[in-house]
C-alpha cells in the first residue's frame, strides 16, 4: 500500500529516520517510530500470521493491542502484537504459524 | 509502597480532564496509560470538533489533545506511560505493570477509571481475512502512521464514526466505494453524511455486508438489501470490488478494570451496553472509585472531557480540597454543560439513560421508567434521512436565505437542519447574523439582512454545512463558495465539474477563488462561478484526482 506523503490537514510527511528491518528474510525499509504493522502494511504485507487449527490468514484488525490478530514472531519471540510494537533497526520479523513453534512453521511454509 | 492521593487510569480526554481538575485544587495525581503516548484517541481526530466555546469547538481534535497535555503539564500532573493496571485490590492497593516488565504496587486514596471504549466487531463469512479491520484501526493507520490501509475501502456503518473516518480516508487519498448501513436511514449526523455524499460516496441504507472473499486478503465484498425486519432479501446480492472493509458498528464501554474492582454494572443499550453505575459525582458503587468518559457510557470527546473534569473536582472535594459550597456550584456548572451536550434529538436517549443510571445507583425504584419512555417519544422528533434531503426541505429551515435575499447578492446559506450541540458559526460571524438560541443544540438562525456574505463562517463550521451564494457575481454568472479539504487544490481560472449535494454532476464551473487563509485552519474555501440557475443546486466540485 501507499504512504501518505502529503495531507490536506496534516501537511507534508515529516522527515523521519529510515531504518532497515528484516521480514521473512527480506530487507525492507521502515521509519523510526512507526509500528511494525504500519511498516508492513506500507510495504504491501497483509497476512501477518496463520491460525493453528485451520491455517487461515490473520492481519491488522483492532490497531490498539486488544485483538492479537496481528501477532508475529519478532526477534525470535512469538505472539508480539505488531500494532503496538515499534520497529527497531535490524529487527527480524517473521510470519507466525499457529503458536509460533519452529516445527509448525516448517510443516506449513 | 508508593502512595498517591489519586490514580487516574487512562490518558484520553476523560482521564486528562479528571487529572487536570483534581490537580488544579491541590490533589496529588498520578495518571497512567498503557500506551506509549498520552491523549487516547484524540491525536487521530483530525477534524474540527463540535461543541461550544468551553469545549474549544471548531478546533481540530489533535489540537485539543495538545491543549489538554499542556494544561496537564502546567497543573503538575505526573503521567506514567506504558503502565498497565493489572489489579485493583482492597484498601486502594493497585498493581501496575510498567513497560511490560516491571511490577509495582501502589496505594491510592481515590481512583478515577477512564478506560474508554472498545470498538464492536461484526462477524460474517470472511470477517477474519486480512483487510477487514475496525474503522478506528484504519483511522490510526492514516492519521498517525500515515499509511493507507488499502485503496478501495468499503465502510460498514453510517454512524458518526463511520462517516467521519470515511471522509478522512478520502482526505488520505483512498477511494471509499460505499458506506453500508443496516438501518433504513443514516444514523450519524446529516452534516457528516453531506461531506461524503457530495464527494460522491454512496450510502447504502437498509443494506448489510453478507460476505467478504479473498485468498490471503480481501478482494471483494458482497452486500445485500435488508427488509423492514432487517432480514436479508435473497437475490439482492451485489458484489463490490474492495481491498479493505472497515467496521464501524459502535463501541462498548471498556469495563474490565471496573469489573475487577467490584463496581456494580447494569445494561444501558443507549450508552453502549453494560457499564458501571455511578452517582452524580461520577462515583461508582465502590466507594472511592470514580468513572468517566466512554466507560460510563459511549458518547463523544466533549462529554468525556466534562465527565472527567466533574470526577476530578468530586475527588478534590471528597479529599477536602474544595469546600462544599464551591463544589456544589462547580458541579452544577458541569452538569449544566453535560445536559446541554446531551440536548437535542440525538442526545435525548443518552440523557434519559444517564438519569436512569443516577437513579439506580441510588437504589431507587425506577417508577419513572414508563413516564420517561413517553417523554422520550415526545422529545425525540428526530427525522430520519435515507439520503441528503431535497432543496425544498433545506429551504424550510431558518439557516437558508429567502429567494429574494439571494437575488440581492452575497449571503450565507446554512444547511444545518438537525439539532446537534455545536455553535462556532455564531462567534465566527463579525456581523452577528447567525444566532443559536437558547440552547446550543438549537438550529442556527440566519438574520439575512445583517449577513454581508463575507464567508468567514464557512471554515468555522465543523459540519462543513455553510456556503456563500453570490447571485450577482457578474451579469451572467453566480458564485458559490464552499469548504474544501482535499489535495490537490483546484487552480484559479481552471474548470471543474460542479456537483450537487449528492455528488451528482450539475454543470461545468470555473474556479474563481482559492482562499487558504491561516485562520481557516486548513479548511480551504473555494469559490466557483456558475450559471445563475445552479445557485441552489451546486454545493461542491468533483474532487481533482492527482495523477502525478
Amino acid at each position: 500500500m501507499k504512504r501518505i506523503k502529503e495531507h490536506p490537514i496534516l501537511g507534508k510527511e515529516e522527515k523521519r529516520k529510515k531504518i532497515k528491518i528484516v521480514v521473512n528474510g527480506k530487507n525492507i525499509f521502515a521509519y523510526k517510530g512507526e509500528t511494525i504493522a504500519a511498516a508492513l502494511i506500507a510495504n504491501g504485507y497483509r497476512d501477518f500470521r496463520y491460525t493453528h487449527r485451520f491455517n487461515l490468514p490473520r492481519g491488522f484488525f483492532c490497531g490498539v493491542g486488544q485483538c492479537t490478530d496481528c501477532s508475529m514472531i519478532v526477534n525470535g519471540v512469538p505472539n508480539i502484537r505488531t500494532c503496538v510494537t515499534r520497529v527497531e533497526e535490524g529487527m527480524i520479523i517473521e510470519t507466525q504459524y499457529g503458536y509460533g513453534d519452529k516445527d509448525e512453521k516448517n510443516e506449513r511454509s | 509502597m508508593r502512595e498517591v492521593e489519586l490514580l487516574v487510569v487512562g490518558a484520553g480526554p476523560a482521564g486528562l480532564g479528571a487529572a487536570i481538575e483534581a490537580s488544579r485544587y491541590g490533589v496529588k495525581v498520578l495518571l497512567v496509560d498503557d500506551k506509549d503516548k498520552p491523549g487516547g484517541q484524540l491525536f487521530k481526530q483530525i477534524h474540527k470538533f463540535f461543541g461550544s466555546k468551553e469545549h474549544l469547538a471548531g478546533t481540530r481534535g489533535f489540537d485539543i489533545g495538545l491543549h489538554l497535555l499542556k494544561e496537564a503539564d502546567s497543573q503538575g500532573v505526573e503521567i506514567s506511560l506504558q503502565t498497565k493496571v493489572l489489579g485493583i485490590m482492597e484498601k486502594g492497593i493497585i498493581s501496575l505493570l510498567v513497560e511490560e516488565k516491571e511490577m509495582k504496587l501502589l496505594k491510592a486514596k481515590r481512583i478515577v477509571l477512564a478506560t474508554g471504549g472498545v470498538e464492536k466487531a461484526l462477524s460474517f463469512p470472511g470477517w477474519t481475512l486480512p483487510g477487514v479491520m475496525s474503522a478506528g484501526a484504519a483511522q490510526t493507520l492514516i492519521n498517525i502512521e500515515r499509511v493507507l490501509p488499502g485503496e478501495r475501502i468499503l465502510m460498514v456503518g453510517s454512524g458518526n464514526v463511520g462517516l467521519i473516518i470515511s471522509y478522512q480516508l478520502l482526505q488520505a487519498g483512498a477511494d471509499v466505494v460505499g458506506i453500508v448501513e443496516a438501518a433504513p436511514s443514516i444514523t450519524g449526523y446529516l452534516v457528516h453524511a453531506g461531506k461524503v455524499m457530495r464527494a460522491g460516496i454512496p450510502i447504502y441504507t437498509s443494506h448489510t455486508i453478507k460476505e467478504v472473499r479473498g485468498k490471503k486478503s480481501v478482494e471483494e465484498a458482497v452486500i445485500t438489501t435488508l427488509d423492514k425486519r432487517w432480514n436479508i432479501i435473497e437475490g439482492t446480492e451485489k458484489t463490490v470490488s474492495a481491498d479493505t472493509v472497515c467496521i464501524s458498528v459502535g463501541l462498548n464501554p471498556n469495563g474490565q478494570l471496573a469489573s475487577l474492582a467490584g463496581c456494580e454494572f447494569k445494561f444501558f443499550p443507549e450508552l453502549g451496553g453494560f457499564l458501571p453505575l455511578h452517582d452524580d459525582n461520577m462515583e461508582s458503587t465502590k466507594k472511592g472509585i470514580y468513572i468517566a468518559g466512554d466507560l460510563s457510557g459511549i458518547e463523544e470527546a466533549n462529554s468525556a472531557l466534562d465527565e472527567g473534569r466533574l470526577a476530578g473536582i468530586s475527588v478534590a472535594a471528597s479529599l477536602g480540597y474544595i469546600d462544599s459550597n464551591r463544589f456544589a456550584k462547580l458541579k452544577e456548572d458541569y452538569w449544566d454543560r453535560l445536559n446541554k451536550l446531551r440536548g437535542g434529538p440525538f442526545g435525548y436517549k443518552r440523557s434519559i439513560a444517564k438519569k436512569r443510571i443516577l437513579l439506580s445507583s441510588q437504589q431507587k425504584e425506577m417508577r419513572d421508567q414508563e413516564r420517561d419512555c413517553i417523554e422520550l417519544e415526545e422529545n425525540t422528533k428526530l427525522k430520519n434521512y435515507k439520503s441528503i434531503p431535497s432543496l425544498k426541505e433545506f429551504q424550510e429551515f431558518p439557516g437558508y436565505p429567502s429567494l429574494s435575499r439571494i437575488k440581492k447578492g452575497a449571503v450565507a446559506c446554512i444547511e444545518c437542519i438537525q439539532e446537534i450541540p455545536c455553535d462556532p458559526c455564531v462567534a465566527a460571524c463579525p456581523f452577528k447574523a447567525i444566532n443559536i438560541n437558547p440552547y446550543i443544540t438549537d438550529l442556527p438562525y440566519l438574520d439575512e439582512n445583517k449577513c454581508k456574505g463575507c464567508g468567514v463562517c464557512i471554515a468555522s463550521c465543523p459540519g462543513q454545512a455553510i456556503f456563500v451564494l453570490n447571485y450577482n457575481y457578474s451579469s451572467e454568472k453566480a458564485a458559490i463558495s464552499f469548504p474544501y479539504e482535499y489535495l490537490p487544490y483546484p487552480k484559479i481560472g481552471g474548470k471543474a465539474v460542479g456537483v450537487n449535494r449528492k455528488g451528482e454532476p450539475v454543470a461545468e464551473v470555473e474556479i474563481v477563488k482559492v482562499d487558504k487563509r491561516a485562520n481557516f485552519d486548513k479548511t480551504t474555501v473555494i469559490t466557483i462561478a456558475c450559471d445563475k440557475k445552479c445557485i441552489n443546486q451546486i454545493r461542491f466540485i468533483e474532487r481533482i484526482k492527482d495523477d502525478a
